[in-house]
């Protein structure tokens, strides 16, 4: 592993494996870009591998869960490999992404964290919100809790670790930066990201149509909005009108 | 009829189940479902039910239940005392597993703590009727979807469950019993080798096959932490985060194993040494804190072969019904 050439271009076929005896696992060597992997993912996913019930993408990954008493898991290798080889050939689909605007309020309370990376950047916060509010994301995949999107495209100045110590509990809506990536908790949980901001935007209702506002392959972006702003969206939320969810 | 069923003591932790929430997996959302399958499907077909009616999921002891309508359960999974008492909360009978129990209306259920294996299951004819979000009953805790308003039950929550007017009850025959008793209490969890070789070590997976693991306090539905021997010789760190699966044992960055359960998240950024092979991941729901166990390493060509042949003696045992449409 360790030599230069041993690398292989960013166009080289991902390895794809049978993983255990329910899923087939499609591997890139590296980060292909949100573009193949979204073509792959589509590809495995409609139409459906019959006895398939999963596809789900990281960002050098797409594996496909399958149950193991309605197909043969050799036989969904054949089908994956086929399918991923067809994406990978095709021309990209020239179809612009789908956009999300999220507003947000980096006032305090909503930013807890956004003073200290400040201070650790030498940058003034209004400057980290312009970089945050400024920067154009794209939604790589969805993980740790239902409609969490792992953001692309985090100005390099706002890239920090997490905390050491995750707080037990973060409020829905919160606008959060680790590593290369935003994020927004869309529930309650712990979590262990440096929250910037708060959205009023429901980001997970299992009732909508579509229940999570943003999906893998869309673009995000920010817009800065201020409390009282912040409050008479929420409140119009919670009136149930708009589509806003 | 259809009925209510009163919580008048939720034990410890019990949840609506059913199979589990497939298909939104792409959205974050966890499988969810029955720790232990196997038991769910057998209490449910004993009660005439389809294998995907939704349960009560007990860990580690029981709850104490009232009906206000005649019905029909059955108890599978782990094993507790299990009491029928009347509405003067005087004992009637004992209820034993896989043993489907008619219950008539102001009786309760009064079910004790668990002397072997973690999670039992109440099945009830008809089901338990809570509204399905996408797709499921099943309750997933950490984001509150599923089951009643997403979390545990409560004292005097009231369940909705259906009506028992569906295939009656069956009896099994004693051999039938036994084997179906013993089908998901295995320590010894057979597993296939991860993607992850080159990240962990040539020697992750042979440490993983030679030790005895013990199952830490930690030990939840979204995940088993082991105590035991480290795996791993040098810290693998993190890798870019990959969809994750039920049964993956991933390995954090001191040698850790942790088992991912049907509630770990839909994605991880830990190195996965072994899969738990399907049909080993009902024993695996069935794990209590203490508990001593060991992996054994096969292809996925017998991971197969073992789920096929676990299925068909299930279906021989214990045959399934008909979906209904109730």
């Amino acid at each position: 592993m360790a030599s230069d050439s041993s690398q292989p271009p960013s166009k080289a076929p991902p390895d794809i494996q049978v993983c255990a005896d329910r899923s087939v696992r499609v591997c890139f060597a590296r980060d292909p870009g949100a573009g193949v992997i979204g073509s792959v993912r589509e590809a495995l996913a409609a139409p459906p591998i019959p006895g398939a019930f999963e596809v789900v993408c990281a960002t050098k990954t797409v594996s496909v869960v399958f149950d193991p008493l309605a197909a043969d898991p050799f036989e969904v290798l054949d089908e994956v490999r086929r399918r991923v080889d067809l994406a990978i050939e095709a021309p990209p689909e020239d179809r612009p992404p789908r956009e999300v605007v999220l507003p947000v309020c980096y006032e305090p309370p909503f930013a807890p964290d956004l003073p200290s990376i400040a201070e650790r950047t030498g940058l003034g916060q209004s400057r980290l919100i312009d970089l945050h509010a400024g920067a154009g994301y794209t939604a790589r995949f969805l993980g740790f809790s239902p409609g969490f999107a792992y953001l692309e495209g985090l100005p390099e100045a706002l890239q920090t670790p997490r905390l050491d110590c995750p707080r037990t509990r973060i409020e829905p809506g919160s606008v959060a930066v680790a590593g290369c990536f935003s994020g927004v908790y869309p529930q309650a949980t712990p979590g262990g990201w440096r929250v910037i901001g708060r959205t009023p935007l429901r980001l997970f209702d299992p009732a909508r149509q579509s229940p999570a506002l943003i999906t893998p392959g869309d673009t995000v972006r920010f817009r800065p909005i201020d409390g009282a702003a912040f409050a008479r969206l929420l409140a119009e939320r919670h009136e149930g009108g708009g589509g806003l969810g | 009829m259809s009925g209510q069923l009163r919580i008048l003591r939720p034990g410890p932790c019990s949840l609506v189940q059913d199979l589990g929430r497939q298909g939104s997996a792409h959205l974050g959302v966890a499988l969810s479902g029955a720790a232990d399958t196997l038991s769910l499907r057998v209490g449910n077909r004993l009660v005439g039910n389809e294998d995907n009616a939704a349960a009560i999921e007990m860990t580690l002891a029981g709850l104490h239940a009232s009906f206000d309508a005649d019905s029909t359960v059955c108890l599978s999974g782990a094993v507790g005392d299990a009491i029928l008492l009347d509405s003067h909360a005087k004992a009637l009978r004992r209820v034993r597993l896989l043993e489907p129990t008619r219950v008539n209306a102001g009786e309760s259920l009064r079910i004790g703590p668990f002397k072997t294996r973690a999670r039992g299951y109440l099945c009830i004819a008809g089901g338990v009727r809570t509204p399905p979000v996408l797709g499921s009953r099943s309750t997933h805790a950490a984001s509150g979807l599923g089951g009643l308003e997403g979390r545990p039950l409560a004292t005097d929550d009231l369940l909705p469950i259906g009506s028992d007017a569906g295939p009656a009850a069956r009896r099994l025959a004693p051999q039938a019993r036994d084997r179906l008793l013993a089908m998901s209490s295995a320590h010894e969890l057979r597993v296939t080798p991860g993607l992850h070789a080159a990240v962990l070590g040539a020697d992750a997976m042979e440490t993983l096959v030679s030790s005895v693991f013990r199952v830490s306090r930690a030990a939840d539905r979204v995940g088993v932490r082991l105590e035991g021997e480290r795996i791993g010789t040098t810290d693998p760190g993190e890798i870019d985060s990959e969809p994750a699966l039920c049964g993956a044992i991933q390995v954090t960055p001191d040698g850790t194993p942790i088992v991912l359960m049907p509630d770990g998240p839909t994605t991880g950024g830990y190195p996965v040494v072994g899969v738990v092979i399907g049909a080993d991941l009902p024993a695996l729901g069935q794990l209590r804190p203490g508990d001593e166990i060991r992996f054994v390493e096969v292809d996925a060509h017998a991971a197969i072969e073992a789920i096929r042949s676990q299925r068909q003696e299930l279906d021989t045992l214990c045959p399934p019904n008909e979906p209904d449409l109730r």
